[in-house]
């Protein structure tokens, strides 16, 4: 948190030049409030939520509202109260989506896991759950891991990349490279049969 | 893009901006032009007969002032949500203890006056016209500086305004026992106000 009373006053003093078009002075009051405000956030987020969406987001709103600061008071309640309502509208839209997560889970879809999905390529299986066990079977054990995670399990992305200790850019990859692996098996063996 | 790119755009993007002026001073600003308006409102429309004797009325007097402070509070109360770090609790719980001593006054009348009579709706139709231009400059006002908590903004600038409304149509409603002005001149400021909160929670779920 923004203590020293000395760094107080010289945030305030570029916030105020910033409003009044000084370029440096915003640059540095940007990069000064982004690491106050980066643990700030990192302290009330969940490891699971990136914390830098957050930080821009409120950098975003702080640019907005730049005109809403008086020099005259202090810029910590000014710069924390925007932070405060950022964050809780990334915590509000995190929970949204961990909702709706829930909701396609696969026993409320009606989807098997892939442990209960029929073995091989089956002739009588109507339902081509084999076919698709089948080419689960020819990916490579990451793309499969995070195929299940994301697909049948339900997490989200930054979910699994924290369960897979990989970044959720290399989760988008592998899972991308999986399902068009997955697609080009099951073309195949639909053009076979 | 990073958050190192993202400060080097928006410093790149820098404007000069003008300082929004205090709470207080924007209050002031606004009283000052919607308190001429209601004036003319109430020339044009021709103030109830009994005016002069209301003059000399302490209970009406009572209750006039408590919704001109009621009125003065929601506008500086709306205003000052629009500031990051100066919206608390206490900004809301003034307005709304002001209100609540509106309602107290008028609860207050003598044993009596508790007939509902005739219908009032031209009473609420009154109010919403007084409400109508003085809502549109306050509602541009709140859009200079985009208020954080925007249901309680809003519902505050709604109370502003239809307490303004009723202050209006209490110069102008002949009707004065206290069930009227409780059920339709109290409860529309009442129920918009409470209306603008729930619509502004419906907006900020589903958005």
């Amino acid at each position: 948190m923004l203590s020293r009373p000395t760094t107080e006053r010289r945030l305030s003093e570029l916030l105020a030049r910033a409003q009044d078009g000084d370029r440096a002075a915003y640059e540095a009051f940007l990069t000064e409030a982004a690491g106050l405000v980066r643990s700030f956030v990192r302290k009330r987020l969940p490891p699971s939520m990136d914390a830098e969406d957050v930080v821009q987001d409120v950098l975003f709103a702080v640019h907005r509202h730049r005109h809403s600061y008086d020099p005259a008071r202090s810029v910590a309640p000014w710069l924390y109260a925007i932070a405060r309502h950022r964050l809780l509208d990334a915590l509000k839209r995190q929970r949204r989506v961990w909702r709706r997560e829930l909701q396609d889970e696969p026993g409320a879809s009606g989807w098997p896991r892939l442990e209960e999905l029929p073995a091989g390529n089956a002739p009588a299986d109507p339902t081509g759950f084999g076919l698709l066990r089948h080419a689960l079977e020819q990916l490579t054990s990451a793309q499969r891991e995070v195929i299940h995670l994301l697909k049948l399990e339900g997490y989200s992305v930054s979910e699994v990349a924290e369960r897979t200790g990989r970044t959720p850019s290399s989760v988008k990859v592998t899972a991308h490279r999986g399902y068009k692996l997955l697609r080009q098996l099951l073309e195949g063996s639909s053009r076979d049969h | 893009m990073t958050t190192d790119e993202l400060v080097l755009a928006l410093a790149g993007d820098l404007e000069p901006v003008r300082r929004l002026p205090s709470p207080g001073r924007r209050t002031l600003r606004f009283c000052a032009a919607a308190l001429p308006l209601v004036a003319l409102f109430l020339a044009v429309h021709g103030l109830r007969a009994d005016w002069q004797r209301k003059l000399g009325e302490t209970a009406f007097l009572r209750e006039q002032a408590a919704l001109l402070t009621f009125f003065t509070l929601s506008t500086w109360a709306a205003l000052r949500s629009c500031v990051p770090g100066r919206d608390n609790w206490f900004v809301t719980a003034l307005p709304a203890a002001s209100l609540g001593v509106w309602l107290a006054f008028i609860a207050s009348r003598h044993p009596g006056a508790h007939e509902l009579g005739p219908s009032g709706v031209n009473c609420v139709v009154r109010m919403a016209a007084v409400a109508l231009v003085p809502f549109a400059a306050l509602t541009a006002a709140l859009r200079r500086a985009p208020p954080l908590e925007r249901g309680r903004a809003w519902a505050l600038a709604v109370w502003s305004v239809t307490a303004l409304g009723g202050f209006a149509t209490q110069w102008l409603c002949t009707r004065d026992n206290a069930a009227h002005v409780l059920v339709w001149h109290a409860a529309p400021v009442v129920l918009a106000g409470l209306g603008a909160l729930g619509c502004g929670a419906f907006r900020r779920r589903s958005a």
